[in-house]
């Protein structure tokens, strides 16, 4: 109600009206506004309520120090919660929402929460709603919460990435920034300037400034243009830097505008800069003061009032207070007053400012209260007045002095704290400065370089100065010079002398109940911080953790330092002793999206396709992600359920002949006069006696001797071995392979290749696959004793180079046929072709499995997990024979790899008549139940088509010993009973393979 | 996102790269004569400076080959590239 | 006759895969030969050998390409990449088995890639824009090769004679995904 647009003045275009709506309700605004200037323009004061207690709240800012104007802009897949009003740019139709108030912000039923304040402190979360069960309460204390609402439908929005290297990278476009850009361009050197902002010139849009005898803007908008120009300089507005990394590596979030949603202009690009120097130009952040009641709606940051005047032509008020305890705050008076604003009244907690700043104030007949401060203001939805007190020797209030004066804003300064937030992240130390009272950069790590307000000097004139000398030394390291040019500023108030005065406490003034905030956001009062120390959470970091100050995603920038200050004076020290939190990334809120970037839906884990992919989808196979591989599960059928499907391609391949698609399989060739030494020490395996053109299973364990992978080596000549490894574990065991001969055994002689998806891999399983296989033009001999079980055969197929292995995971005849992947698709459609005639059948990966499983046969991560060692499988006297050193062989020699009782592989037959055994069902005592000890479980099980019975396999303690034992299984209540038998339920003497 | 110096491919961001953690141990060996403490050392024990760490990477990304690298764990400086096969080399010692 | 016939895993189709706009052009390459040769150290006396098959002048321990289509990439110092247009009267991979006599390992790698040339404007862009390195930077000049990654992939990207020109080679099942990206990408830049 008290803020207005003046008639005159801002950067604002009013020839350009645009129209928004608040809460429903319709609003307009100009060109170059932000929503909050639009809202203090349509009067708006009240704009959310706090966070605990709901306590009406106004703008508090005029930058993305914002705590209080936290908004949901947009609807539906575009909504996004927790944008600072003054951070939007006003565009044409925007609708933004208040958010933390139902039904409305004007009667919040949830405010209720303000009269139970004495019950809610710092650190009630830990004390209350425990009993008896903490988890009955957070549903509700989840919905009372919470600033927004995210959007429930996927992002539409379009984000792109950049990798960038420069010279000198400038943070930060203000006047010192600009400086600094425009010399470093003109040396030559690679330059990349950035801006948060839509607009250029930091503070000078905020006091005017004259450079070289014209204003501010005019001479950014000038720099701005020259820079672009230049090829050796990027400039990036709407840019934030937002971390800062090792090595110079700084992140930046770009922000494109005019938004499109024509799903092909990226919203955001993140950049990753690789800088050699990075210049800090960021500048510095007001704080307010600390006083009973100083959340109320009007109470706003003194620099901001001016930042409305100067930038968009609002006035906060139509009578306003200024309190402040430096010199700053005067310049701030003088912009309102020079735009003809009424100041009632500059509150000075000091004896007088500057002599030529009062000297000005009085020249304006500015009235002047010294030796006082502001203690309370009153009125919850509309300012009305504020308490002024004197100050005595001691920096206390005296309460007997205490006056009321009328005033609808109070705007207030307690000092300035310089951005170094990326300066910190980079490793670098500050120090607490006593004179301007504020936290500086002391000592740097890495390479950058602090200017203007950001190095805590708070005068234009003299941070150009040492802005243009720290420049001139960045070139010169650089091999690089500029001319550094006179440039004149107009003469600004800097800090002075500044009085500190970190909090005006209720006690102070006899009144222990009214509380003065220090974290807006988070709604975190003084007392809640001496609350803290009180309960002897006395560091920095604990403190924040404890009264969540800083927490909120304004990230602290009008609360960190107070919160510090008010600490020092509890203990009695210097803010320097009680120190900073840890910065950290991002310094300002960012979305995901600029994170995640392109690699969304389909492209976040990109499924590899088989060569026959095509044909598998003309074949109606349900496709599934299988160790990032889409592979056929199973074929459907229509009106035909999985296990039907399952058990027609099982019965098919049994009796007649299957084909798989198993081309994803790992295949790395391993070479040199070391090969077969390298390989034995690989394997558990003795592999020194693979004979060539035969082929062997072998485990590969971890160094804790665990099975890490299975798979078939075949040996192609004297030297040279193909290691054959599942789908999944390709890549990570080529990478192994080379990291032992390079870090290890690195006298091998021995070079690999990871030929993997270079080799299409056609597996013709069953009774028939020979006859198929003859039907080729091949100068392979399929014939059973040129071409027995277990061995490995190159030539051509069809003209076209091939290998084969005659191995088996099925159990019946079968043969891994390789060629060149761009023949797969090819081979897999002749063979269909050709195995017409043998009633061929297509099979998917869930048949393999029920196959395996029928037969026996481990699988890596099913069967085996995190304990399981060979001896557990069976491959203990294999081991044991073996006298050579190999990966994890000193760790199956440990007590407990040895011990009896271990849980041991077995196959389970059920007797209770039943389905397939539960997989992960637990082996019980009998007639046991939970709690009680589990004795393993069940880790494959199908009902098998072939044997018509269920059949599983089990890690069960002991096992090996057990064989013949009825055990009982335990899952989710039910109990079945079944045998312990050998692993194999099918073919158990592999008749059926050594055809 | 450190910059790191490949031997041979010259200066690439961390994101090509894979760390292997401390480097120069040696696998103790033969399996026969190592005690349990000893491999349990090789297995599980690792130093953990606060300052100068010998550790190997391998540019994964890039060329696959692995070398080493002498990197302060605190300000994450790197002191030092040498090969796989160099001994560590002899550094100052890190200023605080 | 053969039974089987070739089919190309980015595209199936006869025709290479294409997209164009003003300021960038994708294209799919066929057709080349590529042949990896692996040895724990790669002998200095091979690597004169191989580059004389590749017909290229000075050979260093730097990333090399010559003149023609024919590529002597050094990815490190134990992996060598050949490649050349598959119109050989001999195939490329038959001339390095004679030439490595046993030495080293051989494996032909033709159907492990998919090669494919971004050119136009924006072609150093978007490729800033899908790997971690600045390809604006003086680093990759005309001639050179270097492998780094790309999303969740790897490519080895070859700058041949023009200077806005790329070839890059991506592991064949990534492909796919990697043309996505690179459209994406250069649908608008």
């Amino acid at each position: 109600m008290s803020a207005y647009r003046l008639e005159n003045g801002g950067y604002i275009d009013r020839s350009q009206q645009i129209s928004f709506q608040f809460d429903g309700k319709k609003l307009s605004g100009f060109q170059g506004d932000t929503l909050a200037s639009a809202l203090l323009a349509n009067h708006v004061d009240v704009i959310g309520r706090s966070f605990k207690y709901h306590r009406p709240r106004g703008i508090l800012a005029a930058g993305l120090d914002e705590a209080n104007a936290i908004m949901q802009i947009g609807s539906g897949a575009e909504s996004s919660p927790n944008l600072k009003a003054t951070q939007v740019e006003l565009i044409e139709g925007l609708q933004a929402r208040s958010v933390n108030a139902w039904p409305s912000l004007k009667f919040d039923l949830l405010a209720v929460n303000a009269v139970f304040k004495r019950f809610l402190p710092a650190g009630f979360y830990y004390k209350t709603f425990m009993w008896p069960d903490w988890h009955w309460f957070e549903p509700a204390i989840r919905n009372a919460a919470g600033l927004g609402k995210s959007p429930d439908q996927p992002d539409p929005d379009i984000y792109d990435k950049r990798s960038a290297d420069c010279d000198i990278l400038v943070i930060g476009g203000g006047i010192c920034g600009l400086m600094a850009a425009r010399l470093a361009a003109e040396s030559g050197a690679n330059v990349l300037l950035v801006e948060v902002d839509s607009a250029w010139g930091g503070s000078a849009l905020c006091w005017p400034t004259l450079i070289d005898d014209s204003d501010a803007a005019s001479w950014c908008a000038s720099t701005v243009a020259e820079l672009h120009q230049k090829p050796n300089v990027v400039v990036l507005n709407r840019t934030m830097a937002f971390g800062y990394y090792d090595h110079n590596l700084v992140g930046l979030v770009q922000r494109l505008v005019p938004a499109q949603s024509d799903g092909l202009t990226p919203r955001e690009r993140m950049w990753k800069v690789r800088a050699k120097t990075v210049v800090l130009a960021t500048g510095a952040f007001e704080r307010p003061l600390v006083f009973p009641n100083n959340d109320r709606p009007g109470v706003m940051l003194a620099s901001a009032g001016a930042s409305y005047v100067s930038r968009f032509g609002v006035a906060v008020g139509r009578k306003v207070l200024i309190a402040t305890n430096n010199d700053s705050a005067y310049e701030s008076a003088f912009v309102l007053k020079e735009a003809g604003v009424d100041v009632v009244a500059l509150v000075d907690a000091r004896a007088s400012a500057a002599s030529e700043v009062t000297q000005r104030a009085q020249d304006m007949g500015l009235v002047i209260i010294s030796n006082s401060t502001v203690t309370n203001v009153k009125g919850s939805s509309g300012l009305r007045s504020a308490e002024v007190c004197e100050l005595n020797a001691d920096n206390q209030p005296v309460a007997k002095s205490r006056r009321s004066i009328q005033c609808d804003s109070v705007l207030t300064s307690g000092g300035w704290s310089p951005a170094v937030h990326l300066f910190s992240q980079s490793g670098g130390k500050l120090k607490f400065d006593d004179e301007t009272q504020a936290f500086v950069p002391k000592r740097s790590v890495q390479n950058e370089i602090s200017i203007g307000a950001a190095a805590g000097i708070f005068e234009l004139g003299a941070s150009l100065a040492h802005a243009q000398d720290r420049i001139g030394t960045v070139l010169k390291s650089l091999n690089l010079s500029a001319k550094p040019t006179e440039t004149s500023v107009s003469k600004h108030a800097g800090l002075g002398a500044i009085k500190s005065l970190w909090s005006v406490e209720g006690e102070m003034l006899d009144r222990p109940g009214a509380k003065a905030w220090v974290d807006f956001q988070n709604d975190v009062t003084s007392s809640d911080v001496k609350l803290a120390l009180r309960e002897n959470f006395r560091s920095v970091e604990h403190v924040k953790r404890y009264t969540t100050l800083g927490m909120a995603s304004d990230q602290g920038k009008t609360s960190n330092v107070n919160g510090i200050g008010v600490m020092s004076v509890e203990l009695r020290c210097d803010p320097g002793d009680v120190g900073t939190t840890k910065f950290r990334p991002p310094y300002n809120p960012l979305t995901i999206g600029a994170f995640a970037g392109r690699r969304v839906g389909e492209n976040l884990n990109p499924l590899r396709p088989l060569p026959s992919a095509a044909r598998q989808i003309e074949l109606g196979a349900k496709l599934e992600d299988y160790g990032g591989w889409h592979r056929p599960a199973y074929y459907v059928e229509r009106g035909q359920s999985e296990h039907e499907c399952v058990s027609k391609e099982v019965l098919a391949t049994r009796n007649s002949l299957g084909l798989f698609d198993a081309s994803p399989l790992g295949k790395i060739e391993v070479f040199g006069p070391d090969a077969a030494e390298f390989l034995n020490r690989i394997y558990a395996n003795n592999m020194k006696t693979l004979k060539v053109g035969r082929c062997r299973y072998g485990l590969m364990l971890n160094e804790n001797g665990i099975i890490y992978d299975d798979g078939i080596l075949a040996r192609i000549a004297e030297d040279h071995y193909l290691v054959g490894t599942t789908s999944g574990h390709a890549s990570a065991i080529a990478d192994m392979l080379q990291e032992w001969l390079q870090c290890e055994w690195v006298h091998l002689d021995v070079a690999t290749s990871n030929v993997t998806t270079n080799w299409a891999v056609m597996n013709v399983n069953g009774p028939k696959a020979r006859a198929l296989l003859e039907k080729f033009d091949s100068s392979f001999d399929f014939g059973a004793h040129a071409f027995p079980h277990m061995h490995f055969r190159e030539g051509e197929l069809e003209g076209v180079p091939c290998r084969i292995q005659r191995v088996s995971f099925s159990g019946e005849l079968s043969y891994e046929v390789s060629v060149p992947w761009g023949y797969g698709a090819s081979l897999f459609d002749n063979i269909m072709v050709l195995g017409e005639e043998f009633a061929i059948q297509p099979f998917g990966v869930e048949s393999l499995m029920t196959m395996r499983i029928e037969k026996g046969f481990l699988h890596v991560g099913s069967d085996t997990d995190g304990m399981t060692v060979p001896q557990d499988v069976g491959f203990g006297r294999i081991v044991e024979k073996k006298t050579d050193d190999f990966v994890g062989r000193r760790s199956i020699m440990r007590p407990d790899a040895l011990r009896s009782g271990r849980r041991q592989l077995v196959g389970l037959d059920v007797t209770d008549g039943g389905d397939a055994l539960p997989i992960g069902g637990h082996v019980v005592d009998q007639g046991q139940s939970p709690p009680t000890a589990s004795r393993g479980w069940v880790t494959s099980s199908v009902f098998s088509p072939t044997l018509s019975k269920p059949v599983a396999l089990g890690l069960v303690e002991g096992g090996a010993d057990r064989i013949g034992d009825e055990i009982e299984i335990w899952d989710l209540g039910t109990r079945r009973r079944a045998r312990i038998v050998a692993p194999g339920a099918y073919d158990a003497k592999g008749e059926r393979l050594h055809v | 996102m450190l910059n790191i110096k490949c031997p041979w491919c010259g200066e690439r961001p961390e994101v090509e790269f894979r760390c292997g953690g401390e480097s120069h141990i040696q696998r103790p060996g033969p399996h026969t004569e190592v005690s349990d403490e000893a491999w349990a050392n090789y297995l599980f024990y690792r130093d953990n400076p606060k300052g100068v760490l010998f550790e190997r990477w391998v540019h994964s990304g890039g060329c696959g080959e692995w070398f080493n690298v002498a990197r302060n764990t605190v300000t994450h400086e790197i002191l030092a590239v040498y090969q796989m096969t160099d001994p560590k080399p002899v550094l100052e010692d890190p200023k605080e | 006759m053969s039974r089987l016939t070739l089919r190309y895993t980015l595209d199936g189709s006869d025709r290479a895969r294409e997209f164009s706009r003003p300021h960038a052009k994708l294209l799919e390459v066929r057709k080349i030969e590529i042949v990896r040769v692996s040895a724990r150290e790669i002998p200095s006396q091979l690597d004169l050998q191989l580059a004389d098959l590749a017909r290229v002048d000075g050979v260093g321990l730097t990333n090399t390409v010559s003149e023609n289509d024919t590529v002597l990439a050094t990815l490190s110092r134990r992996e060598r990449l050949i490649l050349c247009k598959a119109d050989r009267p001999r195939s490329l991979y038959n001339d390095v088995i004679e030439i490595v006599e046993g030495c080293a390992l051989v494996t032909d790698a033709s159907h492990q890639f998919v090669i494919i040339d971004l050119s136009g404007r924006a072609a150093t862009e978007i490729l800033s824009s899908l790997t971690p390195l600045s390809f604006e930077s003086s680093i990759f000049t005309i001639g050179d090769c270097l492998r780094t990654v790309f999303a969740d992939t790897n490519v080895l990207v070859i700058r041949s004679e023009d200077e806005a020109n790329y070839r890059l080679i991506f592991e064949q099942t990534l492909a796919g995904y990697a043309w996505r990206l690179l459209e994406d990408a250069a649908k608008n830049v």
